[in-house]
């Protein structure tokens, strides 16, 4: 296989939820990297190597899968974040969340996420969005273990 | 009285003697000048005795009769008796006839004027109004008992500069004297007619105080000179009070008045804040039933493709065959049963909760509001229920709407949520008609002086909708034909909010077995102050008591 050039960093306070969108990915041929995070402060910490992703080595460009509601720090909350540092700006966002508010859903793309996806996942829409971010990144491409 | 009666008569008696006198002088002489005969003389002395007596007893007729007119005169001035008419037709008996008949005038005059007077009298003494009246120079000439009992003080000889300290007389403020020369009484004598003028008495006698109201009108003589004026005035003190106590009851009312719309308002907030919170609360409890359920879906789905795999395996070759036939019997059989039970109930659920959602967020959805052409909106409803219809075989017709004032999809949503209903529910026994149309009529009638409604309505010949189910018909989740058509029962419910939220009303009337009619009233201008929603009744509370949903009660089932 070749190098993993696209990592994923999942934020879910759900288990089961991460274990799911994990598992599609996996299924759907999407082989990179995923790093699971509880929760938003956790995702901030590892975006910007702090805390307890100090010592992390950036070996590769990030996509992050963001529920919105988290403890500490919502999905909103590190969208914004990253959307308002210069270094991380251009990081593709996809929102993966149970609300399906339209306000909420503008706010996220008026603060600039990629996606919006509203959860129970329709799986193929949500391969397919990550598939189409993940283009230009080189997405690996493996077999996939179901049809 | 008899002294003047010698005194006339000596008069008379001089009047008489005195020429007899002269004569008997003058006889005296020419007896002595011309030495006449003593029978001369002798004659004269008799006829001097007769003339003498004569003299006495004419001057006693005479002076007699005077004395009785004199007499009469007197009696006159002083009310007696006169004395009897004379008898006779010398001109002294003339005169007492006159002085009679004159008498008899001035004693009728008088007792007329006597009765007038005692008239005037008993109607000043016994009125209930004050009168007073004064001369030229302020001096009372009448004060009636009536005047007395009100001011509390009577007649006093206080010039009219002081007549204000005296009388304790008060500007309406109860406070500052009235000024002396702007009294009524002053001013009538000044020669002005007063009317209604108000004033307020207080003195020791009287420390609560009595209120008047004082007319004035100047006293003229028949030369049109003012000889003084008069004041009529009355105690209006209870009228005053109950004036004052109107007043301060209306004061009160209004206070209790703006208290309660107060109360009311508030009542209000409360309402739009708990029906804020209820929608946040069915919102969260969603999203939070959702989390789970996004799990069941998921890992069923899970379980699914496991089941797809374990298939592949025992279908392989190289397994004991009653262990390959057990296997696949079980994950064909109970496994896969039980899989797809979890996803039917998962399924389920999820769609109440996306009902759920959909109902809390016509709650919470910012209307834009705008001039609706509900003719358009209607024809895109029908357009899009084309295949539908065609496949029921109903007839829709759909008459001139007039434009409403509302946001365009609610309104759509509305209708379509109408239409589909009657589609939905029509009699599979007869051929489905649809009316959709508007009420003219209604659109002038605005309760309440809001702003008007237009009334539009969706009629069919369907099934009809049972009595007892149809206070639960704009309830949500309550269905009444679950097999004739999907969904969760909401519609109606969601329709009932939407419309309200634009302050109008929804109702129907429905006969089973021959169709219903729901009635949409919009308002068809832009409410005023409206905040939440967009029409005339900015509050929900409003809403709900004018817009309240009716489904039986006032509107008779049955179209006859």
């Amino acid at each position: 296989m070749s190098t993993e050039a696209l990592g994923i960093l999942l934020a879910e306070d759900d288990e089961g939820h991460a274990n799911l969108i994990q598992r599609n990915l996996k299924r759907a041929g999407i082989a990179n990297e995923v790093f699971h995070v509880k929760d938003g402060q956790e995702a901030l910490d590892y975006i910007r190597r702090r805390g307890p992703h100090a010592g992390r080595v950036p070996d590769k460009p990030l996509l992050l899968l963001l529920d919105i509601n988290m403890p500490r720090v919502d999905g909103v909350e590190v969208l914004r974040q990253v959307r308002a540092d210069g270094g991380l700006a251009n990081i593709p966002v996809i929102m993966l969340t149970t609300t399906d508010d339209p306000r909420e859903v503008q706010r996220c793309y008026e603060l600039g996420c990629s996606v919006y996806i509203t959860k129970p996942i329709a799986y193929e829409d949500f391969i397919e969005a990550v598939k189409r971010l993940g283009l230009f990144l080189a997405i690996v491409q493996v077999p996939a273990e179901h049809t | 009285m008899r002294r003047a009666n010698l005194t006339i008569l000596k008069k008379g008696l001089i009047l008489v003697s005195v020429p007899l006198l002269f004569q008997l002088v003058f006889i005296g002489v020419l007896v002595w000048v011309q030495r006449a005969s003593w029978l001369l003389a002798g004659g004269t002395a008799v006829s001097f005795a007769c003339a003498f007596c004569l003299a006495l007893v004419f001057t006693r007729g005479i002076s007699g009769r005077l004395a009785t007119l004199t007499d009469n005169a007197r009696r006159l001035a002083q009310g007696q008796e006169l004395a009897p008419a004379m008898s006779g037709s010398d001109e002294i008996t003339h005169l007492d006839r006159v002085f009679h008949e004159m008498a008899a005038e001035l004693a009728r005059s008088v007792a007329a004027l006597r009765d007038q007077t005692t008239i005037l009298q008993s109607v000043l003494d016994s009125i209930g109004d004050g009168v007073v009246v004064a001369d030229e120079h302020g001096k009372f000439l009448l004060f009636n008992p009536a005047a007395e009992q009100i001011l509390g003080i009577g007649r006093t000889d206080a010039p009219p500069e002081e007549w204000t300290q005296q009388y304790g007389v008060y500007l309406p403020d109860q406070v500052t004297p009235y000024p002396a020369a702007e009294l009524p009484l002053t001013r009538a004598i000044r020669g002005e007619a007063v009317d209604g003028v108000e004033q307020f008495i207080r003195h020791a006698k009287m420390p609560d105080g009595v209120w008047l109201n004082v007319s004035g009108r100047p006293l003229k003589d028949k030369d049109g000179r003012a000889r003084g004026g008069v004041v009529v005035f009355s105690d209006y003190t209870s009228r005053k009070r109950a004036e004052q106590e109107i007043r301060k009851l209306n004061d009160g009312l209004e206070q209790r008045v703006a208290e309660r719309t107060a109360d009311l308002a508030e009542a209000n907030r409360e309402l739009v804040q708990k029906n804020r919170e209820n929608e946040m609360f069915v919102y969260s409890v969603s999203h939070d039933l959702r989390s789970p359920l996004v799990n069941l879906q998921g890992f069923s789905k899970e379980l699914g493709l496991v089941g797809q795999d374990l298939r592949a395996m025992f279908a392989d070759v190289g397994l004991p065959e009653p262990v390959q036939r057990r296997g696949l019997g079980l994950v064909d059989g109970e496994m896969a049963e039980s899989i797809r039970f979890i996803q039917a109930a998962v399924q389920r659920l999820s769609d109440i909760i996306d009902a759920l959602l959909r109902l809390s967020r016509a709650g919470r959805v910012e209307f834009r509001c705008q001039q609706v052409p509900v003719n358009g909106v209607v024809a895109r409803v029908v357009e899009s229920m084309r295949s539908t219809i065609a496949e029921r075989g109903a007839a829709v017709t759909v008459a001139d709407l007039p434009p409403a004032w509302g946001d365009p999809t609610a309104v759509e949503q509305v209708f379509a949520n109408l239409v589909g209903n009657a589609l939905n529910y029509l009699d599979p026994d007869r051929p489905g008609v649809i009316e959709i149309g508007s009420d003219n009529a209604a659109a002038t009638a605005a309760p309440d002086g809001q702003n008007a409604l237009q009334t539009y309505y969706v009629r069919d010949n369907g099934l009809g909708i049972p009595e007892p189910y149809r206070p639960k018909v704009f309830q949500a989740f309550q269905r009444l034909h679950p097999g004739r058509a999907k969904g969760e029962g909401i519609g109606l419910a969601m329709v009932r909010r939407t419309v309200e939220r634009h302050g109008g009303r929804i109702w129907f009337e429905s006969t089973e077995g021959s169709g219903s009619t729901f009635f949409v009233a919009l308002p068809v201008a832009p409410g005023n102050g409206s905040r939440e929603g967009c029409g005339p009744n900015g509050s929900p509370l409003k809403q709900r008591r004018e817009g309240h949903v009716n489904g039986s009660a006032g509107h008779p089932a049955g179209r006859g």
